[in-house]
């Protein structure tokens, strides 16, 4: 083969070209932060790069492949008996919970409120994660196929987890409520009192922002989402407040929540669908699960 | 001294291990939450270190594109610090290579601070936030497989032959 055929010599590299490709680069950069044209490269992007996250996930796969398969008879009644209990306990929760819904549809048809829409979820499984340490990102089994959109809240089965921020055909990216650029308008559950939880960059720990100190906050009050901002639903449960402290010549407390869903560990969730974006992007049909 | 030029690799042999590194960066540790080895870095230190190419900005430049669509990064932003890489390496490549790995380690835990430095700058630049430790722990770990890899790529005999 001639020499001038090898992709590989030595000898440094020219300026120029150094110079060129370093000043194309910033411009992607410029072009990214001033403007959304690469949006669309970025999902179909997306959809090209999430298969090597299935690749990462083929050790987890064996193991669970391997639980499920080779799993001893003793084993799967001891599992069969959990589920049955927490079945008995769930059904017992939904009994209550009935009458507790019928009286909330009197009391709304009293105060003239009108009836909060059903939410409608689609089950998503998680397909990987970004390996950026400054970001908390997912990747989602699900994408404009199944009618997701920009925003949509997402769940798991304790609480938010947070909002699609990219739609793929079959896949979606996820900012979790973790992630230092996240803000999500809440109230407590306790007594009405509305607030903004923003991420800190640490999956335990949430900020609620520019509390005044006169406020009625305590440790163990219950968060949840206050629907204003028509972003998230109203009501689904955020976290709960783990630190409240006054910090000496500020008006505003310092007060962090737990999220009371599992940022880290969670591997199924719910992508919410209800009245709301059918006003945005038109009449919405989902699968139910 | 101008040491001897190494044997070529072919494109498809880099493709293929810029794929292998791509699947590695974007592996989660067991335990280790967002912390990743930056396995793509790695493989352009050592085939600018190793295994000089004809076109490295270029290919450099496209690696790091790739990279930043792997990592849902903002396009641009391994690009910039890949090229930047390909271009000051090899500057330094004859005179590095006749240290032993171990030797190197300083300098490449100040290239990889370096372009995770160029990398945090961007993020703060785009989303207002700064880096947290998690990544200068990212970067630690990245660094410790470099004496693994030199040495089980380039064994002692031949960098000792090549410093002749």
């Amino acid at each position: 083969m001639p020499a001038d055929r090898h992709i590989f010599r030595e000898g440094p590299a020219p300026l120029r070209g150094a110079v060129v490709l370093s000043l194309l680069a910033v411009v992607l950069l410029g072009v990214n932060y001033f403007t959304d044209w690469l949006d669309p490269v970025r999902a179909k992007a997306l959809d090209l790069v999430a298969p090597l996250y299935h690749v990462t996930n083929i050790p987890e796969r064996l193991r669970d492949w391997s639980q499920e398969n080779f799993a001893s008879r003793e084993e799967i009644l001891a599992e069969n008996q959990t589920l049955r209990d927490q079945n008995l306990i769930l059904q017992a929760r939904v009994s209550t919970m009935t009458s507790v819904v019928a009286e909330n549809t009197r009391l709304r048809q009293l105060l003239n409120v009108a009836e909060l829409l059903e939410a409608r979820v689609l089950i998503a499984e998680l397909v990987g994660t970004p390996p950026d340490s400054e970001t908390h990102r997912l990747i989602l089994d699900k994408g404009q196929d199944q009618e997701l959109f920009i925003g949509q809240p997402v769940l798991d089965s304790q609480g938010l987890v947070g909002q699609v921020v990219s739609v793929g055909d079959e896949y979606s990216e996820v900012l979790l409520i973790s992630d230092r650029g996240h803000a999500v308008p809440v109230q407590n559950l306790r007594n009405g009192v509305r607030a903004i939880a923003e991420g800190t960059g640490d999956f335990q720990r949430i900020r609620l922002r520019d509390i005044p100190i006169t406020m009625d906050v305590t440790v163990g009050d219950e968060i949840v989402t206050s629907g204003l901002g028509d972003r998230f639903p109203k009501g689904y449960p955020v976290g709960k407040v783990s630190y409240v402290s006054a910090v000496e010549g500020s008006p505003f407390l310092e007060v962090e929540i737990a999220p009371d869903s599992n940022l880290q560990t969670t591997r199924h969730m719910l992508l919410l669908f209800s009245g709301w974006e059918t006003r945005v992007f038109g009449q919405v049909s989902t699968e139910e699960n | 001294m101008v040491l001897p030029e190494r044997r070529p690799v072919p494109l498809a042999l880099y493709l293929l291990l810029v794929l292998i590194s791509c699947i590695l960066y974007v592996t989660p540790l067991p335990g280790a939450g967002n912390i990743r080895i930056d396995a793509v870095a790695l493989l352009v230190l050592y085939l600018n270190f190793y295994r000089p190419v004809s076109w490295p900005l270029t290919l450099g430049f496209c690696t790091g594109l790739l990279q930043d669509l792997v990592a849902f990064a903002p396009l641009g932003q391994h690009a910039l610090g890949l090229v930047l890489i390909c271009f000051f390496v090899p500057w330094m490549r004859d005179s590095l290579r006749m240290l032993s790995p171990l030797k190197q380690l300083p300098i490449i835990v100040g290239m990889l601070l370096s372009l995770k430095f160029l990398s945090s700058w961007v993020t703060a630049l785009n989303l207002g936030i700064l880096p947290s430790l998690e990544a200068f722990w990212a970067v630690i770990l990245t660094a410790i497989f470099w004496p693994l890899i030199v040495g089980q790529f380039e064994s002692a005999p031949k960098i000792r032959r090549a410093t002749l």
